[in-house]
């Protein structure tokens, strides 16, 4: 593979910019976007913190603070609220951990009690619910898997039921959707095949088959959809170009034109990334920007790891095999 | 003004007024329900009093929730999700209230659809109607259903969440609602034709119903068989209508891998069958999109058309003996030299696997 060099393309990288634009996240507490996100709280702390440490600059954030603050939002079930107050919920509990990973902390967290919360959602077929009130989804299952691994805990779960659940969700062409039945989608793909990866069962995947559909997700102007006659979006950057790394297939997609693409959904002024060229910044978006580009192997990133979506190097700290995959 | 204020004009609204939609606005309003805005029964919220009223709903919610204030934790709550539909945790709430009585389950689907008017796309919102649904099914009336359906796709197309629930629905329909529902949905589906979750739907229905259980078995299998067949057409008749969309190409392909797949079930002579159904198509691409003096096809739908090809060749791979890659391969290969288009270099790859015996077809 030819090295991705910064002089190849028209735009670079706004590093500096980004990095400002992360630091400054929380000092808008009085504006609309901070109230309407608080009940992703914990989400949006591990899309910042994660943007950061790709971006190699993980100190911008306070890890003590944070994990002062992470901790509070852990409930009497333990599992975590999306912000102090907040009900419990998978979708939390997994920012949460990941957090605590990346901040080296997690010896900070009763983590029996989260196994325990996390155990208690699987279902009799193997699915998970997302909290006590019964949603079941298969992003459900990836957060309770990779939870669960991180805490070197796959033991407290079905594993082989878990994969059955996934293996029902599984379309004729190839991709995954949401429960069975549902609609094969880039972000569902993500999560079945993340999950896959973590328990060691790639073998359920049809490479060719879901990397063929994968593959169609690139647009001519090299942005990347979610789901067939889709607007191209930088957050599918990631979860389409990560399912491709995991299958090995990321070759058959146009990396420079995808590159282009990431870059050209930066703001140069205030930093951060959009859906698309010209649109609002915001951290989400920003994340999957970052982890495109290092995936893709655009220079002076740190390393990501396509299965846990999480920077290589707190991966390896917890001792679990990281597969970077064909990473440039 | 201050949020206690505000918070005590919008519990006003909600128990005097009939709302039948909300959105944020701009500006705040001067009428009788100040700093709201308020016409013909839809809600405007004016975005600068979001961040001061959240707050102070959520210190509240807080508060009430600790003093099992019931009665003030269901205004509460409805003010917080008239303005965050994601608010997960005041939908659980409401949950609790619902099954300790204090809420009726039919209040809340008035509820879930004017918010959906504003968040059509709340994951949490979706389920809370469909929490409801499921644990009072005498509450299910598809029409209803069908209409909020609608109305969120229409605000959002591909609306990923609105379709699930209508996958949900036909859980509890029966075969002739089944059979009803797909005739329907095909006669619209023109009104969907680039959202590939509304092709995702038919074939669910297809699915639900190959698999329904009859007395019948003969009677049934030849029903299903008529229904096939004019589907069948039916999804050829729309790649003609509508060219160039690709979503309709996909469903060629999910409907032949489901074809394939229930075979047996399916068809009486199933070998002999199924050899016609793939001579068919590969017929039909031929003459229609892979045939150099047909100049009406398109370059897109070319393209599309080698797809499906190489998707039927591997298919149908089992039944007969091996089709021939190496001639569409070609094929391929022309069409990248003629448009000067790589994007389908996979597919070159996927036939080497094949042919290195790499996959298991």
């Amino acid at each position: 593979m030819s090295e991705i060099k910064v002089e190849q393309f028209p735009v670079k990288l706004e590093t500096e910019k980004h990095l400002k634009y992360l630091k400054e996240l929380n000092n808008h507490q009085d504006e609309l976007e901070y109230w309407l996100t608080e009940a992703l709280r914990l989400n949006g702390i591990y899309w910042g913190v994660t943007a950061a440490c790709i971006l190699k600059h993980p100190e911008i954030y306070d890890f003590k603070e944070m994990t002062k603050f992470i901790l509070s939002c852990q409930n009497e079930d333990g599992g975590f609220g999306g912000c102090t107050d907040h009900d419990s919920h998978l979708l939390y509990t997994l920012s949460a951990i990941q957090v605590l990973v990346i901040c080296d902390t997690l010896s900070e967290v009763d983590k029996d009690k989260v196994v325990e919360y996390v155990s208690k959602l699987q279902n009799p077929d193997g699915s998970f619910s997302g909290d006590e009130w019964g949603e079941v989804d298969t992003r459900f299952s990836y957060c309770a898997l990779s939870c669960l691994k991180m805490l070197h805990r796959l033991d407290a779960v079905d594993v082989p039921k878990a994969v059955e659940y996934i293996k029902k969700c599984m379309n004729f062409d190839g991709g995954f959707g949401s429960i069975e039945s549902a609609e094969s989608h880039s972000g569902q793909i993500f999560c079945c095949v993340g999950a896959l990866a973590i328990v060691d069962r790639l073998d359920v995947v049809d490479a060719d088959k879901l990397g063929w559909w994968l593959a169609e997700r690139q647009l001519p102007n090299g942005g990347l959809n979610g789901r067939p006659e889709k607007l191209e979006d930088v957050c599918y950057s990631w979860w389409v170009l990560s399912s491709l790394s995991i299958i090995d297939r990321i070759h058959w997609i146009n990396k420079e034109k995808l590159i282009n693409f990431i870059l050209s959904c930066q703001d140069a002024d205030t930093g951060g990334f959009s859906d698309r060229p010209g649109d609002m910044v915001d951290v989400f978006h920003t994340l999957f920007g970052v982890t495109g580009l290092s995936l893709l192997g655009y220079p002076n990133l740190d390393k990501i790891d396509p299965v846990y979506c999480m920077p290589v190097s707190a991966i390896e700290r917890l001792n679990i095999k990281t597969r970077t995959y064909n990473q440039i | 003004m201050d949020a206690e204020t505000i918070y005590i004009t919008l519990k006003k609204i909600i128990t005097t007024e009939n709302l039948i939609e909300e959105s944020f606005v701009p500006k705040e309003g001067d009428g009788t329900y100040k700093p709201f805005v308020f016409i013909e029964n839809c809600l405007g919220i004016p975005f600068p009093i979001v961040p001061k009223i959240l707050e102070f709903l959520k210190k509240k919610f807080v508060e009430l929730r600790k003093k099992k204030n019931y009665e003030e934790i269901d205004y509460c709550t409805q003010c917080i999700l008239l303005i965050n539909g994601e608010y997960i945790t005041a939908w659980n709430e409401r949950k609790k209230l619902i099954k300790l009585g204090y809420i009726k389950p039919e209040y809340d689907l008035s509820l879930t659809k004017l918010c959906l008017t504003k968040h059509p796309k709340s994951s949490h919102l979706w389920y809370h109607r469909q929490w409801i649904l499921k644990n009072y099914p005498p509450l299910i009336n598809y029409n209803n259903e069908f209409i909020i359906i609608d109305n969120a796709v229409n605000r959002y197309s591909t609306n990923y969440f609105s379709w699930n629930h209508r996958i949900f629905l036909l859980d509890y329909m029966d075969k002739e609602n089944l059979i009803e529902e797909l005739k329907a949905f095909q006669n619209k589906i023109y009104k969907h034709i680039s959202d590939h979750a509304g092709w995702n739907y038919l074939l669910i229905i297809l699915k639900k119903l190959v698999i329904y259980p009859s007395s019948n078995k003969n009677t049934y299998k030849k029903e299903i068989q008529q229904l096939l067949s004019e589907h069948i057409e039916f999804v050829k008749k729309q790649l003609m209508d509508f060219p160039g969309h690709e979503t309709i190409w996909y469903y060629q392909r999910l409907l032949s891998g489901f074809i394939y797949q229930n075979k047996e079930i399916l068809y009486e002579h199933c070998e002999k069958e199924i050899q016609s159904f793939y001579d068919k198509e590969i017929e039909f691409l031929n003459k229609t999109y892979l045939n150099e003096n047909n100049s009406n096809a398109m370059i897109i739908e070319e393209k599309l058309a080698l797809q499906y090809k190489l998707w039927l060749f591997i298919h149908h791979h089992k039944n007969t003996a091996k089709p021939n890659y190496s001639t569409l391969k070609t094929e391929i290969e022309n069409y990248q030299m003629m448009s000067d288009d790589k994007s389908i270099n996979y597919l070159l790859d996927i036939i080497s696997n094949i042919q290195n015996f790499k996959i298991n077809v």
